[in-house]
């Protein structure tokens, strides 16, 4: 379908918050079942504040992935199956008690909230999206960001899924209970080293039986060294091969 | 003769399902639109505590959910499949054509089944429990997107943008790209947005809401009237018919609830989109305005439509008619300028007018807001622009244009 190049990868959920965390992870890897966000220090003080668990995270990621004039050229693609659902939630208790509603927490349940918090602080003013499918959320987030390089010729894209724990008076509808994480991708058009292909296949059978978020199931595989990766969704099979040569860029 | 894009290959906007405060199809619809028709307005008093809203609603009843995608019963979805059932016949062929894996779905929504959800939060904080017929199927945004999937038998890559005001145009864009990376045949692409109390008092938080009906453009402007829709539109690799000719998005970079104020983004994306079509500014017959009637957005909105159409443009918001339909509503103006493209005769392109008071802001430059009963004959094709921009500073503009002349 089309080719990428993996250029750069960040990680983050509660416990593993070093890159040597999560090449030991990768290694011999155990469920996520935290909630937390980090400090994002470098955020202003305001902009923190009014940042969810998500968004802490989300940008964290960003940060560690990209830093410099690149912070102010790359496209963005988000991709979160449940987004700000943990900002909206409390915007649907205050409705059900009749109490008016915050205007700056209105302002940040948006599912693009990381997109413009992201773009307002690296004043980045390229084009972003900010997407949701379910189960498939990272694999479509994946898809898009390879229309996001089609359409952005010449510029790398920065992919950055996660998700928080769906908040409590709706989390007992969740079919997962995965913890808090975060990943950045950053990705460019294919090039020398490190080339990713993304591909579909109409068999499929049945759900992941490891029960990861897909996102980290991604990188486990990337930083294990293997050739393909296999996403199962009840209609398709998201395949991803690399080639041998890039394994020694594997943990660039 | 034909405008196509220097850069692209051929999109077209094959068929369109539209529903909206102005009906449930383009056909009904299109009276409605040029007329400037707004009867289409709900006085709601059940959405903000103590007052009475007007609303842009879809008029009477919606189709059902089948039993087997129950979990997935909430209105927005319900808009949804008025939509989808519009367009069944095209879709048929297309999944026919090319096979049902290589049929993709892209629709955006800034509300999913929010209004279902408000629901079960309201029972659960009186009776302890969640509504029971409540799923989180009907609040994620891929639940919509899912739910049109299992509706239209489409089964390529199926996902939701959900990017606030501009969702639906940039559903749009990423259809038009899932053809181009060869993805997919044929994209069902578009968005829904529905009635909801979590937006009628969010935007009531911000000071946003117009008091009576939206007056965009008007010195005397005082904010936005909320309305509903669903747009669906079939995207095809066809040469032929109306085309998605250019697209062009941006960030503000600024502010979560609030434009640039001097409308930087919303000039980078027009340039872009032009650029992209590979038209000039003159050669753009119409513009649908964002037009939202606050203060904000119209000062910026016009001094950036002065700056790219320095020779000016006719234009008019569309909002007066249907209300602000959100994710909804960056689909839905391109919709209506397909319908106007479709409904052109001859050379004859009639233009929905600009609907307001009639009161110029002098701080604003001066637009060229259409009047009622207004029709061009441009020589040819048309080609119609449409502007979006969203909370976060999310930006879309789009170009379609015809194959007449």
């Amino acid at each position: 379908m089309s080719r990428t190049e993996l250029v750069r990868w960040a990680a983050w959920a509660p416990g593993l918050e070093t890159r040597a965390s999560w090449l030991a992870w990768a290694r011999e890897p155990r469920p996520l079942t935290g909630r937390g966000a980090p400090d994002a220090r470098f955020l202003p003080a305001l902009a923190r504040r009014r940042c969810d668990d998500l968004s802490r995270m989300m940008l964290e990621v960003v940060h560690a992935c990209c830093d410099g004039p690149l912070l102010r050229e790359v496209a963005c693609v988000f991709a979160s199956r449940y987004g700000a659902l943990a900002t909206t939630v409390p915007l649907l208790e205050n409705l059900a008690v009749d109490e008016p509603l915050s205007p700056a927490r209105f302002s940040h349940s948006v599912h693009n909230t990381q997109a413009g918090l992201f773009s307002i602080w690296a004043r980045n003013r390229r084009p972003s999206a900010a997407l949701a499918a379910r189960s498939e959320t990272f694999a479509c987030g994946f898809l898009e960001s390879l229309c996001m390089l089609h359409r952005e010729p010449g510029r790398p894209v920065l992919l950055v899924a996660g998700d928080q724990p769906v908040p409590g008076p709706l989390a007992p509808l969740a079919d997962n209970a995965h913890g808090a994480y975060a990943l950045a991708l950053l990705l460019a058009p294919s090039g020398s080293a490190a080339t990713l292909a993304l591909r579909l296949e109409a068999a499929t059978r049945g759900a992941d039986p490891n029960g990861r978020p897909p996102a980290l199931e991604f990188l486990r595989w990337w930083l294990s060294g293997e050739g393909t990766l296999r996403l199962f969704s009840a209609k398709r099979t998201w395949v991803w091969t690399r080639e041998q040569r890039s394994v020694g860029v594997a943990h660039g | 003769m034909r405008l196509t894009s220097r850069k692209r290959a051929p999109c077209a906007l094959a068929d369109l399902g539209m529903v909206s405060a102005l009906g449930r199809s383009p056909d009904q619809a299109w009276p409605r639109l040029i007329a400037g028709d707004q009867t289409g307005f709900a006085a709601r008093d059940d959405l903000v505590p103590d007052e009475t809203r007007l609303f842009g609603e879809v008029p009477g009843e919606l189709p059902r959910i089948p039993p087997a995608l129950a979990a997935y019963d909430c209105r927005n979805n319900r808009l949804a499949l008025a939509a989808l059932d519009a367009i069944r016949p095209s879709v048929a062929a297309a999944l026919s054509r090319f096979g049902a894996e290589r049929v993709g779905i892209v629709v955006g929504s800034s509300t999913a089944g929010i209004a279902e959800a408000e629901l079960a939060i309201r029972e659960r904080s009186s009776t302890g429990q969640l509504t029971p017929s409540f799923d989180l199927a009907q609040l994620e945004f891929g639940g919509l997107s899912e739910f049109l999937a299992a509706s239209s038998g489409a089964a390529g890559p199926c996902y939701a943008l959900s990017t606030a005001c501009s969702s639906g145009a940039k559903a749009l864009v990423s259809a038009r790209t899932l053809l181009e990376i060869g993805a997919c045949d044929a994209v069902i692409a578009g968005a829904v947005d529905s009635r909801c109390r979590l937006t009628a008092n969010g935007f009531g938080a911000l000071q946003a809401v117009a008091k009576d009906l939206t007056n965009p453009m008007s010195r005397n402007r005082d904010g936005i009237t909320l309305g509903e829709a669903a747009v669906l539109f079939l995207v095809t690799r066809d040469a032929e018919g109306i085309q998605l000719l250019g697209a062009g998005e941006s960030s503000d970079a600024y502010q979560m609830a609030a434009p640039d104020p001097e409308g930087r983004g919303a000039e980078a994306c027009m340039r872009s989109a032009l650029r992209d079509a590979g038209v000039a500014p003159d050669a753009i017959a119409y513009l649908n305005l964002h037009g939202t009637g606050t203060p904000q957005n119209d000062a910026m909105e016009s001094a950036a439509v002065a700056r790219v159409f320095p020779r000016g443009v006719p234009c008019s918001s569309t909002k007066p008619l249907v209300g602000h339909t959100l994710g909804a509503s960056g689909a839905l103006e391109v919709a209506f300028c397909w319908t106007a493209l479709a409904r052109r005769e001859g050379a004859r392109l009639a233009l929905p007018p600009h609907r307001w008071d009639g009161e110029a802001d002098p701080e604003l430059p001066p637009l060229e807001l259409v009047p009622d009963g207004t029709w061009l004959e441009p020589r040819g094709p048309a080609a119609l622009m449409s502007n979006s921009f969203g909370f976060g500073g999310s930006n879309c503009a789009l170009v379609i244009a015809d194959d007449r002349g």
